[in-house]
């Protein structure tokens, strides 16, 4: 083999990045392979960070501006891992890159979108609303190449937008290619998908729109979101007079995700925040077991508790019930009173959980063990999980957890 | 400061009805909220899971929730942490038969496996030595004209009914001292709220509705197969107890008046079909007992199907002694009348002594069974009409010390 063997990191958020930038600025040769067309992950779909709501967008900014500028990374999109084989210091992953059908000469001018008359769920704003099927995924997005969904291939639509497109930067011709990518080590950096809230009944999510997860709610107060940052109620657009928050959302139950992610109080305080930006009268609830802010975080649940606005219900909220006018009413017991009521509110937001991407899947080829929940578990050389593959962190510990593995990889590559 | 309560633990309480599921309980509330007939006010079986946890007995003990508790389970069901409430509220309820009621010996013999045989002999001893009493074990196995009259082996007047009516005495004075420190308990824990409740009579009439329709049994989620079990046995016991009753009349008037309603003959008993009285009673009594053998095969069949308890609550020695009681009653009942009809005496004979046996066992050891249900859940569920228990809102407690702590 003439080439140098490289660390091959899966998945492409803010750890999967972080992993693979802190590698290659030490000079190693990474290849970062992502499934969906762009870097960023989940990270990118977020509006503010606590506690000190600024915009993650000026950090991936940073990271992004690292990556152009490293020759030793080479990222793959559209890629997904089909098998792994070999041990620690000499795996040979092979790696399908599905077809974007757009190639570098894109210059984002935008006619091809134009044209094309197909729309499809907005994936990055988590089907909240939809976009053409040729598509750039996001403002941000890397890499800058616009890209056509598969579903328009052979359609008059993907011609269309071939014709229009005057730099010759659609291919309709591409294919999936297959890659095989020799490494050294492997950092596992797949990440997590919101919990399915439709899997508890008693909440009827599915059934209402004015119920939302604390991930849509991210896009919904995000300018580049379905309401260009407005947070309006799904189902009439109006705006709402009283949220309530409903934490350990299928989390904490053994029925649906035995584990606490650990992130979903101080994240509720935050769109806390979001609200009272917005409706300064808003009356908010927030219905909770426990809430569960540790270090530095606690500032934030104290300064909230003083907020008049803001009530604390101790008693887990469970049922969840629409009335006709498109209000909702949350069943739950105040646990300090011993009173059951239900209460009325405009819009309810479920805190739901980080669920792990391989939870289902596992990691293609084995290689790596993973705890009852899906996370995977640090035992072994050369297979490394980094993030919230490895469990439910904040961002802040992400990048810092994946600092750590980068290091564990290029130990891994230097012993050879 | 609000002044200091002293939480007293009872330590022994909580090692006697305490289990691993029961101590994972954080308090989420999640059951109280599903739970389809818990009150507004004071929800069970959330309070219940802490109060154990501290093993705060008296109050478990005198809390009337864990006999409006209908065990459809759905708090386990749903449970986030698999603390199972519906079993901890079982479990307080087997403690009130074992531990609480009169007198404690019997309590322990009937609810300890080891000691069944014990608590088989004292009714068949009793009923034996009953019969050598009356000079009607020899011959054994009588026929008279040829025919079985189990009247002539256990006789009506001087065996069966001084068993039975002291049997009954002796259970009406048990339960009248288990029963008066209940509703005092009740009363102090859920005081009575001003225009609310309804007066004590009008309480026992709509208790005794809400009985015979299942209403509130029917609003279970889990348990919809064992409602629909629960009412045949309830009809049936009616059905077999109006029987019995009349049967029991009808001897007393011509043992006392020598006066047969039913037959030209001597005895009431075996009653011939062909009469204007007999024939009916016949009819309700077959019809009791062939609803009595589909209750209880539900009944057994629902919880057989369920070995974990996973739907319907862990099973327990409680559950299977009064499901088996009343299987053997249902068969040998049943089983006499055949054995009788087709006249072989031995068996027939055996098969009915063992149908007394088990009748004794139903009726003398009521409140120490899981029968005992019939009397505490009844009483607790007049007691909930009669203070307002589910008619209490936030407005009734505003401002009084929440009883959770």
């Amino acid at each position: 083999m003439s080439e140098p063997k490289s660390i091959l990191v899966i998945g492409g958020g803010i750890s999967g990045m972080t992993a693979a930038l802190e590698a290659a600025e030490a000079g190693k040769s990474v290849a970062l392979i992502e499934k969906s067309p762009y870097i960023g992950g989940r990270v990118a779909r977020i509006n503010q960070y606590f506690p000190k709501f600024c915009p993650p967008v000026c950090g991936m900014e940073i990271n992004l501006k690292r990556i152009k500028s490293n020759p030793n990374i080479t990222i793959y999109t559209l890629a997904e891992v089909d098998s792994i084989s070999g041990s620690a210091g000499n795996y040979d992953v092979s790696v399908t890159v599905n077809p974007r059908y757009v190639n570098s000469k894109c210059t984002l001018c935008g006619k091809c979108s134009e044209v094309c008359t197909a729309e499809i769920d907005d994936d990055f704003n988590l089907g909240m609303c939809k976009t053409k099927a040729a598509y750039l995924p996001h403002k941000m997005a890397y890499p800058r190449l616009y890209v056509l969904d598969p579903s328009i291939i052979g359609t008059d639509d993907a011609q269309k937008c071939k014709e229009a497109c005057k730099y010759d930067a659609v291919d309709l011709d591409m294919k999936p290619e297959k890659v095989t990518i020799n490494a050294a080590a492997i950092i596992v950096a797949t990440g997590w998908q919101p919990f399915d809230a439709s899997k508890v009944d008693y909440y009827n999510f599915d059934k209402n729109d004015n119920i939302i997860t604390n991930v849509m709610m991210e896009r919904l107060n995000a300018e580049d979101g379905p309401t260009q940052g407005k947070i309006l109620r799904p189902s009439d657009g109006k705006e709402p007079a009283s949220v309530a928050f409903v934490q350990c959302a299928g989390s904490r139950d053994e029925n649906y995700q035995g584990y606490c992610s650990g992130v979903c109080c101080a994240a509720t305080i935050k769109q806390i925040h979001y609200v009272r930006e917005q409706y300064p009268d808003a009356e908010i609830t927030v219905f909770y077991i426990d809430i569960r802010t540790p270090g530095r975080l606690e500032d934030l649940y104290l300064k909230a508790q003083e907020d008049e606005k803001v009530t604390f219900q101790k008693g887990k909220a469970v049922n969840i019930d629409g009335t006709s006018n498109g209000n909702l009413l949350i069943e739950a017991e105040d646990t300090l009173t011993g009173v059951k009521s239900k209460k009325e509110v405009e819009m309810v937001v479920l805190a739901t959980g980080m669920v792990p991407n391989l939870a289902e899947t596992g990691l293609p080829g084995g290689g790596a063990t993973f705890d009852k929940y899906g996370f995977i578990v640090p035992d072994g050389e050369g297979i490394y999980g980094a993030g919230v593959a490895k469990r439910p962190v904040d961002v802040a510990v992400c990048t810092k957890d994946s600092t750590g593995t980068a290091l564990k990889a290029i130990q891994c590559l230097v012993r050879g | 400061m609000a002044k200091a309560k002293f939480i007293e633990p009872d330590l022994d309480f909580i090692h006697e009805i305490s289990s691993a599921e029961m101590q994972k309980c954080y308090q989420c509330s999640t059951c109280t909220v599903v739970c389809p007939i818990s009150p507004e006010v004071n929800p069970f079986p959330r309070k219940e899971m802490i109060w154990a946890q501290w093993g705060l007995k008296d109050r478990l003990l005198a809390d009337p929730d864990v006999w409006l508790c209908h065990n459809c389970n759905d708090c386990s069901v749903n449970c986030p942490r698999g603390a199972n409430p519906g079993d901890l509220l079982a479990t307080l309820r087997n403690y009130f038969y074992t531990k609480n009621a009169w007198p404690a010996f019997l309590g322990k013999a009937v609810n300890t496996p080891s000691m069944l045989p014990f608590i088989i002999a004292i009714p068949a001893v009793l009923i034996l030595l009953l019969a050598a009493i009356n000079g009607t074990l020899t011959p054994l196995f009588p026929l008279e004209d040829g025919h079985i009259r189990y009247g002539a082996m256990f006789p009506g007047m001087t065996l069966i009914d001084p068993l039975f009516v002291s049997a009954t005495l002796f259970v009406i004075m048990s339960f009248s001292i288990s029963i008066s420190k209940l509703w005092s308990g009740m009363n102090n824990m859920t005081p009575r709220v001003p225009n609310k409740g309804m007066p004590l009579v009008q309480a026992i009439i709509a208790t005794i509705q809400e009985i015979l329709t299942h209403s509130r049994f029917d609003e279970c989620g889990q348990a919809k197969t064992r409602s629909s079990a629960h009412k045949a046995l309830v009809f049936s016991f009616i059905a077999l107890a109006i029987v019995t009753g009349v049967v029991a009349g009808l001897e007393w008037l011509d043992i006392l008046f020598d006066i047969n309603l039913v037959s030209s003959g001597h005895h009431v008993t075996p009653l011939p079909f062909l009469s204007i009285i007999g024939g009916p009673l016949k009819l309700l009594a077959n019809a009791g007992a062939l609803l009595l053998i589909y209750g209880v095969y539900t009944a057994i069949m629902n919880r057989k199907n369920d070995p974990e308890g996973e739907t319907f609550g862990k099973q327990t020695y409680q559950d299977w002694f009064l499901l088996y009681t009343i299987l053997t009653i249902a068969l040998t009942g049943l089983g006499s009348e055949l054995l009788r009809l087709v006249n072989i005496a031995p068996i027939a004979y055996s098969v009915y002594f063992i149908h007394l046996i088990a009748v004794f066992m139903l009726i003398a050891y009521l409140p120490f069974s899981k029968f005992a249900h019939i009397v505490y859940r009844t009483t607790a569920i007049i007691h909930s009409k009669h203070v307002g228990r589910y008619e209490m809102t936030a407005e009734d407690v505003k401002g009084k010390e929440a009883i959770m702590l």
